[in-house]
């Protein structure tokens, strides 16, 4: 009569009683995998614009704006309606028939090009936390686009003003050459009308820079800049043409004006040339980011959600088994069996427990089978990992259920706490929202819950292929959790049945 | 037959036992000794206390005051050894509905560390005994309740207990196999066995070596069955029918007879008379009536139902009837 029959003789019992009942094994089997097939089916990853009502302002028609940037629109925006009734807007939004309103500004070219920002006002309806921020970015994404768009279209036109005040400032500078030979010969009259011709391409430059206006983004700095070094030159070479004009006067001194108006106007070229030398996209967006997916694999919904599914089932059927066995029994007076026969209460649980753990190794392996062999899922790490994976989190979990179970005084409590333990598992074993969302004390429910342990370690088994050792303090700690709800159960347990 | 038990070690050992639940005495001063091999049978209403005093027994529950020693160990503190000599048969179905009825006995057996593979036979002998082995693959939800009780009773069997309590274990079954069962106890019991059975049908009394009469908590009467018979009515009871329906008329004069306690009227013509013995008194009513001017058509030695004795016992202890519907006399289908 050794220990190991009569922890046998409970585990047989337990598992015999749970197979009894294929429609339990099938349900558990079939259910989390249907659930998987239709969520990857039905799932997008991408959410999906906005529906918005745009306003447009009253009595003007499709105004310019929505005309040049309908494609930014119509990308950013699931528009369901334009209208003029901003009113209405309000009152569909009120009703949550769209998601946003937006308002476009009464003339946004002339605001902006009077050097003010336009606005586009946008009203959105959202209670979901986690959504709440989506209406906001799409709208940013799409002004950032028009912004985008208006950047290149300035700095094309500046960067065409500046070409064409080079290619003048570049017959200047020839002019003002023929001006210094001029003057050398003392020729005064044919140095007059070189600086007069010379002040006329000047001229004509600063008023083509002039065009520019003061929105003069994004080369506004450099607009700014040509504008400034312009009208030196032209106070230059007036002061040039007056000293040419009166042939008394120092030659030297024209000369010396002449060279350094030309060593300006040489400079003020080159900037221009090198600033339009720099296509428009570079000028407006000078840093690019680039990204590079290097997982070993780009995994689709259901493979992705597999191994945590997996985790999922895992500690809920252990959970429940647990947390019904006992007070099942104490309710139907089996109890009383046990009492007065020899085995012992810590028998009795083990066997219990090893039942229990068989059994969801066997749920999940299924499981598991199916998702590798059916549906693709990869299992890029080692086997063996995955078995003491699953092993060891089914031993927690079943520690937990008995854990719970004792703390029952009926069936529907032990119902109750498992469905917390459910609920526990999708909010806060990363699951649902990555453990990083999460803080103290949340992080610390995170930890207690065998399935949060499960989730990590099975998607680094399966998906990411790596190596035990990367999770060992996680496995250490799996495995404490395990003891410590085993224990804990077994003192209840003991503790109770006295 | 407990004659010869009576000077070995009791098997059960009671001494002014009480439990209270809460404020409610549910048990008063029960004392009682049940010797190894007999039957021990625990008769009364439903609410007697029968089942508060076999969960005292099992170890279920701790007395509130007074003393027991089962096989000579406080059962709240059961020695594996002391576990292993008894069988406990409880009132409920309690084994496993998804399981089948081999599989149950299995799992009992795996209880007290048998082995499934090592007591097949065990197992088989069990079912057969409850006449269930044709069944044994059935699931136990798929029983009727009757023979679920027989599916409790193999599971309470299959260790070979030396002492058995069975709490009303021929609940809801049918005359015939109650008749089986009772056969068997006796058998269990000619081997060596110690049964404690508990039942509300009185008529089980008769199967019993002694019986203890139980009612509101206390044991009121314990005994032989035939001991009982006597003590209920303080000796025999003797039919007298007269030619004439003028029996009232001597129920007095009776009274004054010597070795005469109750007189009872039970036809015109009829009446009972309780006698110290039956074989002195019947020639002196005769020759009393006789004396009074009667024919006496017919004297006969009355044995009383059980139904009738605990009634007269109950009526003794309390001064009142029991209430109606409270003793059953009888099982009339399997459920």
């Amino acid at each position: 009569m050794s220990a190991v029959n009569y922890i046998l003789a409970v585990t047989i019992k337990e598992m015999r009683e749970l197979l009894h009942r294929p429609a339990l094994v099938l349900t558990l089997i079939l259910g989390p995998l249907l659930i998987l097939i239709v969520f990857g089916i039905g799932s997008d990853a991408n959410p999906k614009p906005p529906r918005a009502i745009v306003v447009m302002p009253e009595g003007q028609g499709q105004p310019r704006l929505l005309q040049n940037y309908q494609r930014q629109f119509e990308e950013s925006l699931t528009i369901t309606e334009y209208t003029d009734n901003e009113a209405y807007a309000r009152a569909q939004l009120r009703s949550n028939s769209v998601d946003a309103v937006v308002i476009l500004p009464l003339s946004p070219f002339e605001t902006i090009a009077g050097g003010e920002r336009a606005t586009i006002r946008v009203l959105y309806n959202e209670i979901d936390p986690l959504w709440r921020g989506l209406v906001p970015r799409f709208v940013q994404a799409l002004a950032g686009e028009i912004n985008r768009e208006l950047f290149l279209q300035n700095a094309g036109e500046q960067q065409g003003a500046l070409t064409s005040a080079a290619d003048d400032l570049g017959a200047v500078v020839a002019v003002v050459d023929q001006a210094v030979e001029a003057v050398e010969r003392e020729d005064w009259r044919a140095a007059q009308r070189e600086v007069q011709a010379a002040l006329v391409l000047v001229n004509r430059s600063a008023e083509l820079i002039a065009v520019l206006g003061p929105q003069a983004e994004p080369l506004g700095a450099q607009v700014e800049r040509a504008r400034s070094r312009l009208l030196q030159a032209q106070a230059a070479l007036e002061v040039v043409e007056q000293a040419v004009a009166t042939p008394t006067s120092e030659s030297v001194e024209s000369q010396l004006g002449l060279m350094q108006t030309r060593r300006n106007l040489e400079g003020l070229r080159n900037a221009i040339i090198t600033y339009t030398a720099v296509p428009p996209e570079v000028v407006i967006a000078p840093l690019a980011v680039e990204t590079q997916l290097v997982a070993r694999f780009e995994p689709d919904f259901i493979t992705f959600f597999a191994p945590a599914i997996v985790a999922l089932l895992l500690q809920h059927v252990a959970v429940s088994l647990g947390a019904l066995a006992l007070v099942r029994e104490r309710l139907a007076g089996t109890f009383d069996l046990y009492v007065v026969a020899p085995i012992s209460n810590v028998y009795l649980l083990l066997g219990k427990y090893l039942a229990y753990v068989g059994f969801t190794i066997m749920i999940a392996f299924i499981l598991l089978a199916v998702l590798l062999a059916g549906l693709g899922v990869p299992l890029f790490g080692s086997p063996w990992r995955l078995v003491l994976t699953l092993v060891l989190l089914a031993l927690a979990s079943v520690g937990l259920g008995f854990t719970l179970s004792l703390l029952a005084t009926s069936e529907r409590q032990a119902v109750q706490f498992s469905m917390l333990s459910l609920l526990g598992i999708v909010f806060f074993s990363g699951f649902a929202l990555p453990l990083d969302a999460l803080r103290q004390p949340a992080l610390s429910i995170s930890y207690m819950m065998p399935a949060t342990y499960g989730v990590v370690l099975l998607q680094d088994v399966m998906l990411r292929g790596l190596p035990g050792s990367n999770r060992f303090l996680l496995i250490l700690t799996l495995i404490g959790t395990g003891l410590f709800l085993l224990s804990l159960s077994l003192l209840s347990w003991r503790t109770r049945s006295r | 037959m407990a004659a010869t038990h009576e000077q070995a070690a009791p098997m059960i050992d009671a001494h002014g036992l009480h439990k209270r639940f809460g404020s409610t005495l549910v048990l008063a001063d029960l004392s009682l000794q049940v010797q190894a091999g007999e039957i021990f049978g625990l008769i009364g209403p439903s609410g007697s206390g029968k089942t508060t005093t076999i969960h005292l027994f099992c170890g279920h529950l701790r007395p509130s005051g007074g003393a027991v020693t089962v096989l000579g160990e406080e059962p709240s503190a059961f020695s594996a050894a002391a576990r292993r000599q008894i069988g406990y048969l409880p009132q409920q179905f309690i084994l496993y509905p998804d399981l089948t009825v081999e599989q149950n006995v299995a799992f009992a057996a795996g209880l007290y560390g048998l082995s499934e593979w090592q007591c097949r036979d065990r197992i088989r002998m069990s079912l057969e005994l409850v006449e269930l082995w044709p069944a044994r693959k059935r699931t136990a939800r798929a029983l009727s309740g009757g023979m679920q009780r027989r599916l409790a009773l193999a599971a309470a069997l299959v260790h070979d207990p030396l002492l058995l309590f069975a709490d009303e274990p021929t609940a809801n079954l049918d005359p015939i196999l109650r008749a089986k069962l009772w056969t068997h106890f006796r058998s269990l019991c000619d081997a060596g066995r110690t049964l404690l059975v508990t039942t509300q049908y009185i008529d089980e009394a008769e199967y019993c070596d002694r019986v203890g009469l139980m009612f509101d908590g206390s044991l009121i009467a314990e005994g032989q069955p035939d001991q009982l018979r006597r003590q209920a009515f303080e000796g025999d009871l003797v039919d007298i029918v007269l030619s004439e329906p003028r029996a009232a008329q001597h129920l007095d004069l009776l009274t004054t007879t010597e070795h005469v306690g109750e007189t009872f009227l039970i036809r015109p013509d009829a009446m009972r008379v309780a006698v110290e013995r039956a074989d002195l008194a019947i020639p002196q009513l005769i020759s009393a009536l006789s004396t009074s001017g009667e024919t006496v058509r017919s004297v006969s030695q009355y044995r009383p139902t059980f139904d009738e004795v605990f009634i007269r016992l109950i009526e003794q202890h309390s001064g009142r009837r029991p209430p109606l519907g409270r003793l059953q006399t009888s099982a009339t289908s399997e459920g």
